[in-house]
């Protein structure tokens, strides 16, 4: 009999008792899968359960090991995919209605590499319909209906990567991918307590995962603290001859002891004053920020380069969007999504020119530059995540979260990787979380600062309270 | 990366793109399940009924309120423009992207 505490277990600790022997990845993989049927139909985690493929493959990680064949950290230890990872022979929705058939023959870079490092796969996370890229008032937006969270299923887990936050958060998985284009990670990882690694552009293939926007989206996981986002991106990045804009840039995440004399994060501070910002956050976040001071990292309240990243950002991502989903708009479709607004983004973006996309290009390569020369000053920047905890299932989503995001617009409009650290709880015990951003390929920096976090508080390692 | 049936980025999306008709004329008949069988409808020639359906919410039986979001949208699109027009930039400053040119029998995915 596997304990509630085992699922929701660290890697390390999961995959020492794997490697020894003394915890079977078939019995593991059944004790999820279990959790999984009990738990995610009144969560809506997962649109599709993968339990032959999930008992196979930890078969195979099982007699891997008889046979004296490690295949590294992540050997047995069940996840879950944001279903817009192709996986073969699974349905891979999109979270879209008019998809909830389609299927590939092949997977995802991701889903391959994971499989190489021998973890098991459980099933598609549910997830906002097309990862929000043709827009989403609402949590219903889905496939799979509203993404319910753990914490309080009567509010929402975030979104676009809304089944990967609540599966890892109801301990219905060890780890998760998701993937964000503005904010489809550090959105959930916020709500649900998580800890979550954008990782920066390029740096983990898409190939195989839907695009919402070629410039913008990132894959990365959603776990339970940064030393788990250590192991699995340690799994998937790395160039792919398959996705052209992956990166060559050597993968090397090797934890390192910070040397805190030479480290200097700029603390840049959000407007609490605004509509929708809740204080149980701002506390929740300088207490975090505090901690770290009390680490050692020497924190300066600094600006970040005032430009139009937020315009930019969305004018780039909605063509995109409008590119990429082309085909729901020829065959009609497009209709059929949950978002009633969807069918009309054309006539939505009709103002923007050629002159307006390439004048936004070009606008980002200043932000780039002025980002970079910002990164000369500062190693990292430490800032709040959302400034307000999960808003409810029901809610109008333009209405709860009417605040602008200008930390995620610059992040992600320059590719740069950011882990979100949980820190807290806000209203109604609903999970409270801020996020350390960095320049790009500084991800291994970006988890040893989050690890010192974690190890000096718990709040990664409070659950729910589900039956 | 030793899966003979990963597929490269470039060929997902062309597939993606082609829906079930062309993916059926490929070699890889199997690739024609890569979108659900469904056959898909001409597109529907600019200016006529079928493409004011799709796009153009005016006339289309669009209810109150999601006419109201649409025109909410629309400005919001409209005030980001404003924005990005009045913003000044040196005359012939770079985009952020790179143009490459692909020389025969390159991988894409090594430029």
């Amino acid at each position: 009999m596997i304990s509630e505490d085992l699922l929701y277990a660290g890697i390390t600790e999961l995959s020492t008792r794997i490697r020894a022997q003394r915890l079977s990845p078939v019995e593991l993989a059944e004790a999820y899968l279990d959790r999984i049927r009990r738990l995610s139909p009144a969560l809506n985690a997962f649109e599709t359960v993968a339990g032959d493929v999930a008992l196979l493959q930890a078969r195979l990680a099982e007699s891997d090991l008889q046979l004296g064949r490690w295949h590294g950290p992540l050997h047995g230890i069940p996840y879950g995919a944001k279903d817009l990872l192709a996986t073969a022979g699974l349905r891979t929705t999109w979270g879209a209605i008019p998809l909830k058939e389609q299927a590939f023959d092949f997977d995802a870079t991701v889903v391959t590499r994971l499989r190489e490092a021998g973890a098991v796969l459980l099933g598609k996370c549910a997830m906002v319909e097309l990862a929000g890229g043709l827009g989403y008032r609402f949590a219903d937006a889905s496939v799979s209906g509203p993404g319910r969270n753990p914490w309080n299923p009567a509010r929402w887990t975030g979104g676009s990567s809304s089944g990967s936050g609540a599966a890892v958060a109801a301990g219905l998985a060890t780890f998760a991918l998701g993937t964000e284009t503005w904010g489809s990670i550090l959105c959930p990882a916020a709500f649900c307590g998580l800890t979550g690694l954008r990782p920066t552009y390029g740096r983990v293939s898409r190939a195989g995962a839907m695009v919402c926007s070629w410039t913008f989206d990132k894959v990365g996981p959603l776990a339970r603290s940064a030393a788990d986002c250590r192991h699995v991106l340690g799994a998937i990045a790395g160039a792919d001859p398959g996705d052209p804009t992956s990166s060559s840039e050597p993968v090397d995440l090797k934890p390192r002891r910070l040397d805190f004399a030479r480290l200097k994060a700029a603390l840049v501070p959000l407007d609490f004053t605004v509509k929708g910002a809740e204080p149980e956050v701002k506390a929740a976040f300088d207490a975090a920020a505090s901690q770290l001071r009390v680490a050692g990292l020497r924190l300066e309240e600094a600006k970040l380069p005032a430009l139009p990243a937020s315009e930019l950002a969305g004018i780039i991502i909605a063509d995109e969007a409008l590119s990429a989903f082309e085909r729901l708009y020829q065959d009609g479709s497009v209709k059929r999504l949950r978002d009633p607004c969807a069918a009309y983004q054309p006539e939505i973006n009709a103002a923007i020119t050629g002159a307006d996309l390439v004048k936004a290009w070009r606008i980002r390569r200043v932000l780039q530059e002025r980002m970079a020369e910002f990164f000369a000053g500062y190693d990292v920047i430490v800032t709040p995540n959302f400034m307000s905890v999960a808003p409810r299932i029901e809610d109008d989503l333009t209405r709860t979260l009417p605040y602008a995001d200008p930390v995620g617009a610059i992040g992600n409009a320059c590719g740069l990787p950011a882990l979100a650290l949980p820190c807290g709880f806000g209203r109604e015990r609903m999970p409270v979380g801020f996020q350390i951003m960095g320049p790009p390929f500084s991800e291994g920096l970006l988890l040893d600062l989050g690890e010192v976090y974690q190890r000096r508080t718990a709040w990664h390692l409070e659950r729910p309270p589900l039956t | 990366m030793s899966d003979p049936t990963k597929r490269s980025r470039r060929r997902f999306l062309g597939l993606i793109a082609a829906g079930s008709a062309a993916a059926a004329a490929t070699p890889a008949a199997a690739l024609a399940q890569a979108v659900a069988p469904r056959k898909r409808p001409a597109n529907p020639a600019p200016g006529s009924p079928g493409a004011r359906r799709v796009g153009a919410h005016e006339g289309a039986g669009v209810p109150p309120a999601v006419a109201e979001e649409i025109r909410r949208q629309k400005a919001a699109v409209e005030q980001s423009l404003r924005t990005l027009r009045d913003f000044p930039l040196p005359s012939g400053s770079e985009p952020a992207f790179v143009f490459a040119p692909l020389r025969p029998g390159k991988d894409a995915g090594t430029p």
